[in-house]
């Protein structure tokens, strides 16, 4: 869940609050990035992350990380078109609210709202970009 | 009385027992939902989210307890997600929606998941025909794939998981059935998945690896073609066999099978079996079926195979036509009257025991059954009568298995004999040896060698209740040495004979002991003295030179000796004429299984060269003789010998081939549900009854 | 002038007569000159090899189950290094074509996924017995390129490790 909103610096950790701003409270861990960080990075990085944790079980997940990753991969290193990036938007989609586990929604949710908010940050001219 | 759930699926209404699955209760009424992981004889996972469905359930108010009503219905509220049908139970009022928009939508996204990581193998895989991904692909997916094809997921192609089975882990699709069935069904867990996510793969963990006697049944199973057989790897297109239906004839559970053939250029233009699968069979097999008879059935089309008749001539064996090998034949046996003896043995179908039977009692001699379990004729007395199924056995039910390891000897009794251990069943096991079913019995007892029949006359003492106050009680019994084991274990029976689900099953050497023995064989013992004082022996499928029950003696003191087999046996090498007969695979037959069941099997390829059937060969021999046996089809024999066997009474070939609807529904198009079993459409089989009950 | 009407038209039709004596004739003397097919002309069957000369042919009976006909009879086996057919798991070792059956609609070829058989130019097929007709795998496989070897071959292991060679889109 990605959100560039100063409301949040004033919104409570719980459930409903968190709600409110269209973000979940997941295991209550917030990452702080300041807007030299081009997102594409940090999808990959979170994408990587939930591919190597799946556990394999399910097939949204276990194939649906694994297509996420090597399309993210793509968008980084800028080989990518703008269908990809709609393609990695609907994949991402394509696994919620079918996965035997929340591992697999939460993985798509940083995705889906990235592609949503910050479109410019997966483009090519943005790709192999500013890092953290 | 069970409770009884109504609900709607698709818009219809259908009411199932309480706790059925959903996907189970579409079936019933045949909407096939897809499904990969789940199998109908195997717990439910959720794992491959292909039957994710819409459901909808009564809402009720909390505070009331009362379902919602809108407009005289109750109000119903779907999920926020689908769920998988294969692990919810019914409820009542539910309603289900297996063909909406979103329901078919997400079977198209799981199919396009799992086909980004599956190979472009269908040409080169033997699933491919039969294969339940091709067929939800066709029905339910997207011609078009998204996924640039040089991402794809490769992993090892093809890895020997033993000698019999092959794996293609880029074929996987981790549903995790052969897992599943290695664990909860077969009881050996020598199947698992290692490492996670999109690296997992399947694994072996025994050595040798995949350690199993049901390890063919995985293929039949994987709804792709990551498991085959290496014994079909390559051999033909499922649509380019034919099926016959048949009986395994390699131990006395009677497996059915399904053998598919083909007319094949490598075989020089002749119709050759490709493959054995498991037929469905309930009361019999299941859906399963033993490394050793999927594989077993070569030897009949092996190069050896007698084609001709031999007649010893100046101490050499020569072909010769059939009418001067009958002739000769009938001349000795016309000779030797009521020295001649009968040795046959449970290879045997009933039709040719018959014959045989009946042509010893006209030259009054004997009729002899080789090699079989002594005191079992007891089980024409004590034997389990019709409405027996083990599947029904659980808590009430004691098994006692006295000297037979039956995961070698039976394989397919070993799994079915666990499953009611762990359905309740008390097992009790009285062996010398330590077995694979020890780890589900209750009690086990040892005994030496030639023991057990001491230890199961204690066996009430010692158990007390567990035996004498169980409901039902079951006494399977081996080979101990003397016919002592056969008696003791009688006795234990003795006062449920006649009841459903009690009795006495004789773990018999061959497939058709127990017919031999309801038609009047009586077990040989000591066959050197029988040697010794016969004039002429006939013996028909049995090898006792070359197994050394008789020993080879000259030829002055021999007896005159008629052989009647596939192969050119010691014994028939020895002998003095050959008559070659047909495989079970070539004609129709019946065999009547440990559990006293008949089922008849038809056959799959044509008879070899100039072979006969059997009951044939005999009521030519008898015609030559003077006296009259039927010998034009198996059907007509079979007619005779219901009309003159008692426990036989009623039974016929049409009768044995009559069906009666099994669940789960197996074959018919719907691979993905239940395996590439065969649906049974040829015959379930009839229990035979117990007429020679003595109180 | 009555009489000349007639004439004139009796002459009208020998001039056609005449001209078409010195029109070049479309007759094409076969068999000394054959007119050449067309590019998608539909003739005898031919198995293809790659430029090294294994056998494109992997022996999953696509061509058999999609011809109308029943003219194909195909047998499958298992390639191994020492004995190398096709560059993958499966090779056809027994491949035959019932001539009189088919029916040269082209659906075979339309089925085989790695365009190893396909309908050639050759229209010249006669037979004298119904059993000549049956062309076996001999008869139908093309012969070896320059640059390759006859098959069987012998390879290196893992040179040919996937089940199916992997193809491109075709090209024609």
């Amino acid at each position: 869940m990605i959100l560039a909103d100063d409301k949040a610096l004033d919104t409570p950790m719980d459930y409903a609050s968190v709600r409110t701003l269209g973000a979940d409270l997941g295991s209550a861990s917030v990452i702080v990035i300041n807007d030299s960080v081009s997102l594409d990075w940090v999808i990959n990085k979170t994408i990587h992350f939930f591919k190597h944790e799946s556990c394999g079980k399910c097939t949204p997940c276990r194939e649906g990380t694994y297509w996420m990753l090597h399309l993210i991969e793509r968008i980084e290193r800028g080989e990518a078109t703008k269908e990809n990036v709609e393609l990695l938007h609907q994949v991402a989609k394509q696994m919620q609210n079918k996965c035997l586990c929340p591992l697999g929604e939460f993985s798509t949710m940083a995705v889906t709202t990235a592609i949503e908010r910050f479109p410019a940050d997966f483009t090519p001219s943005s790709a192999g970009g500013k890092h953290g | 009385m069970a409770k009884m759930v109504s609900l709607t699926i698709d818009g219809r209404s259908i009411s199932v027992l309480e706790g059925t699955l959903i996907v189970n209760a579409a079936k019933t009424i045949g909407i096939d939902i897809p499904v990969f992981c789940y199998h109908p004889k195997m717990e439910p996972v959720g794992m491959c989210r292909q039957c994710l469905v819409e459901v909808g359930r009564p809402m009720i108010d909390r505070s009331t307890g009362q379902p919602v009503m809108e407009g005289g219905q109750p109000k119903i509220a779907f999920g926020p997600k689908l769920e998988t049908a294969c692990t919810t139970p019914v409820s009542e009022g539910m309603i289900v929606l297996s063909q909406s928009e979103k329901a078919k939508a997400s079977q198209k996204e799981i199919l396009e998941f799992l086909l980004t990581s599956h190979p472009l193998d269908c040409p080169v895989c033997d699933k491919g025909g039969e294969c339940p991904l091709q067929n939800l692909t066709m029905e339910h997916a997207s011609p078009q794939s998204r996924f640039i094809y040089d991402e794809k997921h490769h992993a090892e192609k093809h890895v020997a998981l033993g000698d019999k089975i092959w794996l293609d882990r880029e074929r996987c699709i981790q549903c995790g059935r052969c897992i599943r069935f290695q664990d909860t069904v077969a009881g050996e867990p020598v199947l698992a998945f290692y490492q996670r996510g999109r690296a997992t793969d399947i694994i072996t963990n025994s050595e040798p690896p995949f350690d199993s006697i049901f390890s063919g049944n995985t293929t039949d199973i994987c709804p792709v073609g990551a498991l085959t057989t290496a014994d079909f790897r390559f051999g033909a297109r499922p649509w380019e066999m034919k099926a016959a239906a048949s009986i395994c004839s390699l131990c006395p559970v009677g497996c059915n099978v399904t053998f598919n053939t083909r007319r094949e250029a490598k075989a020089n233009g002749k119709v050759v079996i490709k493959r054995a699968l498991p037929r469905q069979n309930e009361q019999v097999n299941e859906i399963w079926m033993c490394d050793r008879g999927r594989f077993g059935w070569h030897y009949t089309e092996s190069e050896e195979r007698l084609a001709k008749p031999l007649v010893r001539k100046n101490g050499k064996l020569e072909k010769v036509s059939w009418g001067k090998a009958i002739s000769l034949a009938a001349n000795l046996l016309a000779d030797s009257k009521k020295d001649a003896v009968v040795l046959a043995s449970g290879r045997l179908s009933n039709e040719d025991l018959f014959n045989l039977k009946q042509l010893a009692d006209g030259l009054g001699g004997e009729a002899l059954l080789y090699d079989s379990l002594p005191g079992g004729e007891l089980t024409t007395t004590y034997g389990v009568p019709a409405g027996t199924n083990i599947s029904d056995m659980g808590a009430g039910t004691t098994i006692v298995v006295a000297a037979s390891d039956l995961y070698h000897e039976t394989p397919i009794w070993h799994l079915r004999v666990k499953q009611a251990a762990e359905r309740g069943a008390t097992l009790v096991i009285v062996n010398s040896e330590a077995t694979k079913l020890d780890k589900y019995a209750k009690h086990i007892v040892r005994c030496e060698k030639g023991g057990a029949a001491k230890k199961v006359n204690g066996l009430v003492k010692e158990f007390g209740d567990a035996i004498s106050a169980a409901e039902n009680l079951v006494v399977f019994f081996g080979a101990d040495g003397s016919s002592a084991l056969a008696e003791a274990c009688a006795e234990l029976v003795k006062s449920r004979a006649g009841k459903p689900n009690n009795g006495l099953i004789g773990v018999w050497p061959r497939a058709n002991d127990q017919g031999a023995l309801e038609l009047g064989f009586k077990p040989a013992r000591d066959l050197q003295a029988v040697f010794d004082r016969a004039s002429v022996v006939y013996v028909a499928g049995a090898d006792p030179i070359g197994d050394g029950a008789v020993n080879a003696k000259n030829k002055k003191q021999r007896p005159f000796v008629i052989v009647q087999e596939l192969f050119l046996t010691e014994t028939a090498s020895l002998a003095d004429i050959v008559l070659p007969a047909q495989a079970y695979t070539e004609r129709d037959g019946s065999y009547a299984s440990g559990e006293r069941r008949v089922q008849r099997f038809y056959p799959a390829v044509p008879p070899l060269g100039e072979t006969k059937a059997d009951y044939a060969i005999t009521a030519q021999l008898a015609a030559e003789l003077g006296f009259e046996l039927e010998g034009r089809s198996a059907r007509l024999v079979m007619d005779k010998l219901a009309a003159s066997v008692k426990s036989f009474t009623g039974i016929s070939y049409r009768k044995l081939a009559e069906v009666t609807e099994q669940w789960p529904i197996i074959g018919r198009g719907d691979l993905y549900y239940g395996g590439t079993s065969y649906q049974n459409s040829q015959g379930l089989g009839v229990h035979l009854s117990l007429e020679n009950k003595k109180a | 002038m009555r009489v000349l009407e007639p004439l004139i038209g009796l002459g009208k039709g020998l001039w056609v007569t005449l001209r078409s004596m010195f029109e070049k004739p479309v007759t094409v003397q076969y068999p000394e000159h054959k007119k050449p097919v067309k590019p998608r002309f539909r003739g005898r069957h031919v198995l293809k090899r790659y430029e090294n000369g294994l056998e494109k042919c992997i022996g999953c009976a696509l061509c058999a189950a999609a011809c109308p006909a029943d003219a194909i009879f195909v047998e499958s086996s298992e390639n191994t290094d020492e004995k190398r057919f096709s560059p993958g798991d499966r090779y056809a070792s027994t491949y035959e074509i019932n001539m009189l059956r088919c029916i040269y609609c082209g659906f075979c070829e339309e089925a085989c996924p790695t365009e190893a058989i396909i309908l050639g130019d050759n229209y010249e097929l006669s037979f004298t017995d119904r059993r000549q007709a049956i062309y076996p795998k001999e008869m139908l496989i093309e012969p070896v390129l320059a640059n390759g070897q006859p098959t069987p071959q012998k390879t290196e292991p893992g040179k040919f490790t996937r089940s199916v060679p992997e193809m491109k889109d075709p090209v024609d």
